[in-house]
């Protein structure tokens, strides 16, 4: 029961040594050894920004 | 703070999730299934907490929730990740990837959700877009913190998740739309990668715990628009759930990996809703298909329209109190 062929989720699994995948996973047990989210290197992907700078009422595609 | 129900493995360094019902035995550097929890140094970590990459405010009808405080806004939130991977996903850029893949990232304790919301006049806020169970911590974190200052919650998931977690959750949770997305176990194999059985309990365990309880079925043609499957299925969530639980019935899209298959005719959302009628189901819904019939709530009593609706826009809404104004029937709801 591990799902459907052609959804690359495989070729996800394998790919830890990409830096930036690397970088956002030592910052969530950073995150999550000291209680404060979000400690990923400034320039790595994705962007971390603060709730404020979120627009609530822009149109989204998201359905639910 | 983020440790999940998991425990140690066989191997010294995997780690075996019990989330959910995949039971994923996930090696030191590894994820699960749902992308978004890890093995790092033999602990399990859930790497999406505190970084929605999803937050919004939208009508509760989106949701789609038609008996829960209708006409009132409700935060909404979603990290990435899920434990389905349908092929259908209408939001698969969102659950499909892991928080790497995210072109933005937010930075949001609990407590700074909870804030957010109350300043944009929310008196509600949705895990939901993706799934919800899968960055679990963080959704029964924020939901405790909401709690605890009057507002409500509300899941919007596909209930794939072990009950002991999932029980855990209700206790801070209101309300509930859950996706019920076929009634046969290789619907749920083939198009989701799931199996069904959980999801039933999920449900089952939702109205036990008093959640507040609606169902969305997607209907794909071809794939789970047989109408001999919506009938087993509306007559189970007669029996199980209650003839007063909402179903909505909602349109299909080609998106993502099914774009072979045409929308869904109105007239195969319009025959579903009838057999659910004769089920015996009071409020039967149709969504992403306006005009119709399946818009507007009545009074299972009498008839009456109670709530007209456009889309997610509330066109009238004659409630008294919850109940029918002609016939003084209770509605059920939460509508205050």
């Amino acid at each position: 029961m591990n799902g459907i062929d052609g959804q690359g989720r495989d070729e996800k699994r394998k790919t830890p040594e990409r830096p930036e995948r690397r970088r956002f996973l030592l910052s969530a047990l950073a995150g999550s050894l000291t209680g404060v989210a979000g400690v990923m290197p400034a320039g790595a992907a994705p962007q971390e920004r603060s709730l404020r700078e979120a627009d609530f009422y822009t149109e989204h595609p998201w359905a639910g | 703070m983020v440790s999940p129900p998991g425990r140690t493995g066989n191997a010294m360094t995997t780690l075996v999730c019990e989330l959910c019902p995949r039971y994923c035995a996930i090696p030191e550097g590894g994820a699960g299934d749902c992308r978004v929890r890890v093995n790092l140094g033999g602990r399990l970590i859930a790497t999406t907490f505190g970084r929605p990459s999803a937050v919004h405010i939208d009508p509760m009808e989106k949701k789609p929730l038609f008996h829960f405080l209708p006409g009132t806004p409700i935060f909404s939130l979603a990290t990435a990740g899920c434990n389905l991977h349908c092929r259908n996903c209408q939001n698969w850029q969102l659950s499909q990837r892991d928080g790497t893949e995210m072109e933005v990232v937010y930075r949001a304790t609990p407590e700074q959700v909870v804030d957010s919301a109350r300043e944009q006049g929310c008196h509600a806020i949705a895990y939901t877009y993706s799934e919800p169970l899968v960055y679990y911590e963080y959704t029964l974190e924020t939901s405790t913190v909401a709690r605890s200052q009057g507002m409500k919650n509300v899941l919007v998931t596909a209930g794939y998740v072990n009950p002991e977690p999932l029980r855990r959750l209700c206790r801070v949770t209101d309300a509930a739309n859950v996706d019920l997305k076929g009634f046969s176990e290789a619907f749920y194999r083939d198009v989701c990668g799931a199996t069904l059985a959980p999801i039933l309990k999920t449900l089952e365990i939702c109205r036990e715990e008093g959640v507040w309880l609606e169902v969305t079925h997607l209907v794909i043609p071809t794939l789970n628009d047989d109408m001999s499957m919506v009938r087993a299925m509306c007559r189970w969530m007669a029996r199980a759930l209650g003839t007063d639980t909402p179903l909505h019935f909602s349109r299909f899209h080609p998106q993502y990996q099914m774009r072979n298959l045409p929308p869904t005719p109105a007239e195969t959302l319009l025959r579903c809703r009838q057999e659910a009628l004769e089920a015996g189901l009071h409020h039967v819904y149709l969504g992403n298909l306006m005009g119709t019939e399946g818009e507007t709530t009545h009074c299972p009593r009498d008839g009456t329209a109670l709530i007209r609706r456009a889309g997610f826009t509330i066109l009238e809404n004659r409630l008294q109190e919850g109940r029918c104004p002609v016939c003084q029937q209770a509605i059920a709801g939460v509508w205050s």
